[in-house]
């Protein structure tokens, strides 16, 4: 069996792995990112809706091939139809850019090999090697060669499925209602209504129980539609599709669309994890558990840590410490960017999937006739305080 | 009148722990991730369980195509 070695090795090259990989090359470390995939951001399992902060903040050269398409906001619609907009410079974290993420996740791995860390492809972990209460590398299988890639620190990168945080010892276990399961088509021929294709849509109620329906347009016919559901209001087999079915099958101007492609996944709605760093070993993006609870959206996020986490890999090299101790120093930095929205955002979607079809109408309804010019949940709820106190009771404590 | 012998969808593959539709899965992970017993192996075009397995059902209900199901004979079973 064969032997590698590498100050850094990152399992997966989704956002959040790149992401990582750049920024520990970047700052001297011998970095290796592996995907177990034979290409990089394909099959794409996403809505692809990206706000534009992002970008700027981990320094990615921007670059037209990975946008589909700018929208100028976000509409929001009740079940009764009533229709809020709220134009880009006041939309939250996920409007802006309407992606074609194979292309940007190909970017973002192009931007870590520019720094320096290779790149294999059809490499997958398969268990992690420990001693000593450490984490020393990982197990892999690349095409037909078993091996074993030993490392100083190894970055869990894996995306929802979280298996070498696992494998590691990490809880990255999720309750129920903490769980979304997503189902999306790419449609086009999608016929004019609702300004379409302007805004990024998203449809509230219990044509989606404890989720939503978004309508991502990525050309002037062609939207991604998708929806999620949390678990816990999930009773039989394909009950998922049977939603998004029969949303689709109403939405007069989705009556000719046909589908160009099909995407499943899974997004976690969760708290943030209590812990994300152990001897040799990191947790960035979907496997922590970094997507904002109301919105599902993650991408952003994982960048965002990948990047302080390369950071503070760089300076563990330096040091020669990728003790846990020495790692904290990245938690501490993605808690202290992400922590408290991420905690706010759980509280408040605990709250929001108990509101009747009818609480929703009333809100966006006050919402529509007072305006909005900030998407954030304690805006919306300030707003909402101070109109219709009665429909917020239920929110008191995040006011 | 002879006897109907087989009626499974020749792609499930059942292995008495649970079923899984080759035809229908996207192997995206959604239940994977989701298993409370990481019970489910996947590696991009091949899912199984093994017996780690607790048939709690969570993974049957997070598949967004129904590929899942409980194994034949179980009371919950409900593919065609
Ligand atoms: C249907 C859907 C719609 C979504 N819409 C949005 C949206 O509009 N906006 C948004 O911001 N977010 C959205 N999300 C969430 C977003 O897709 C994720 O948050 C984002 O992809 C996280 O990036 P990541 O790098 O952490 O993980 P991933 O992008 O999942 O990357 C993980 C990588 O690791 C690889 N890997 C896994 N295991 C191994 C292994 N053992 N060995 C080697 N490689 C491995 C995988 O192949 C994969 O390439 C959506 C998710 C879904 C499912
Ligand atoms: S959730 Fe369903 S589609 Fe996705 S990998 Fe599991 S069985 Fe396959
Ligand atoms: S039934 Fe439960 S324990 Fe068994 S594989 Fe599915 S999620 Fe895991």
């Amino acid at each position: 069996m064969s032997s590698y070695q590498y100050d850094v090795v990152v399992v997966g090259a989704g956002p959040s792995g790149s992401m990582t990989a750049r920024y520990a090359a970047a700052g001297g470390c011998k970095t290796l990112l592996i995907e177990k995939r034979q290409e990089i951001g394909s099959p794409v399992r996403c809505g692809e809706g990206l706000a534009r902060h992002f970008v700027e903040d981990t320094k990615m050269p921007f670059d037209q091939k990975w946008v589909g398409r700018e929208v100028k906001g976000a509409k929001i619609f009740s079940p009764n139809g009533t229709e809020l907009t709220i134009e880009e410079a006041h939309a939250g974290n996920e409007v802006g850019i309407v992606l074609e993420r194979d292309a940007f996740d190909k970017a973002v791995a192009k931007e870590a090999a520019k720094a320096g860390a290779e790149i294999w492809l059809k490499t997958t972990a398969t268990a992690i090697l420990k001693d000593d209460g450490w984490v020393r590398g990982v197990h892999a299988k690349r095409l037909e060669e078993e091996m074993n890639i030993e490392a100083k620190c190894v970055v869990a990168a894996d995306g929802y499925e979280s298996q070498v945080g696992r494998w590691a010892g990490f809880k990255t276990l999720l309750k129920a209602g903490d769980i979304t399961g997503t189902l999306q088509y790419r449609l086009t021929n999608i016929g004019p209504g609702h300004d379409f294709p302007d805004y990024c849509e998203f449809w509230l109620g219990t044509i989606a129980p404890a989720g939503y329906i978004w309508v991502f347009p990525k050309d002037d016919m062609t939207a991604n539609v998708g929806i999620g559901v949390s678990l816990d209001r999930l009773k039989n087999r394909v009950d998922i599709k049977g939603y998004l079915d029969r949303w689709i099958a109403q939405d007069p101007r989705m009556s000719r669309a046909q589908p160009l492609d099909m995407v499943t996944g899974g997004v976690s709605t969760a708290p943030p994890i209590k812990k994300s760093v152990g001897n040799g070993i990191a947790l960035v993006g979907d496997s922590a558990r970094m997507i904002d609870p109301i919105t599902g959206g993650g991408i952003g996020n994982g960048m965002l840590a990948g990047m302080i986490l390369g950071k503070v890999l760089a300076k563990c090299n330096e040091a020669g410490d990728f003790s846990e101790a020495a790692l904290m120093e990245y938690e501490k930095g993605w808690r202290a960017k992400l922590e408290e929205n991420l905690y706010r955002n759980w509280l408040a979607k605990n709250k929001l999937v108990t509101l009747s079809d009818r609480e929703f109408d009333d809100i966006i309804q006050v919402l529509a006739e007072v305006g909005v010019h900030k998407l954030s949940v304690r805006a919306i709820l300030k707003v909402l305080k101070e109109t219709k106190p009665e429909l917020v009771a239920k929110f008191a404590e995040f006011i | 009148m002879p006897e109907q012998v087989v009626s499974i969808r020749p792609s499930v593959r059942d292995n008495g722990i649970m079923a899984i539709d080759d035809m229908l899965c996207m192997h995206c992970g959604a239940c994977v991730g989701t298993c409370p017993t990481n019970a489910i192996f996947l590696n991009e075009v091949y899912l199984t369980f093994n017996e780690d397995c607790t048939q709690c059902g969570m993974c049957v209900k997070v598949c967004p195509v129904g590929a899942i199901d409980y194994p034949r004979g179980h009371k919950l079973h409900t593919m065609k």
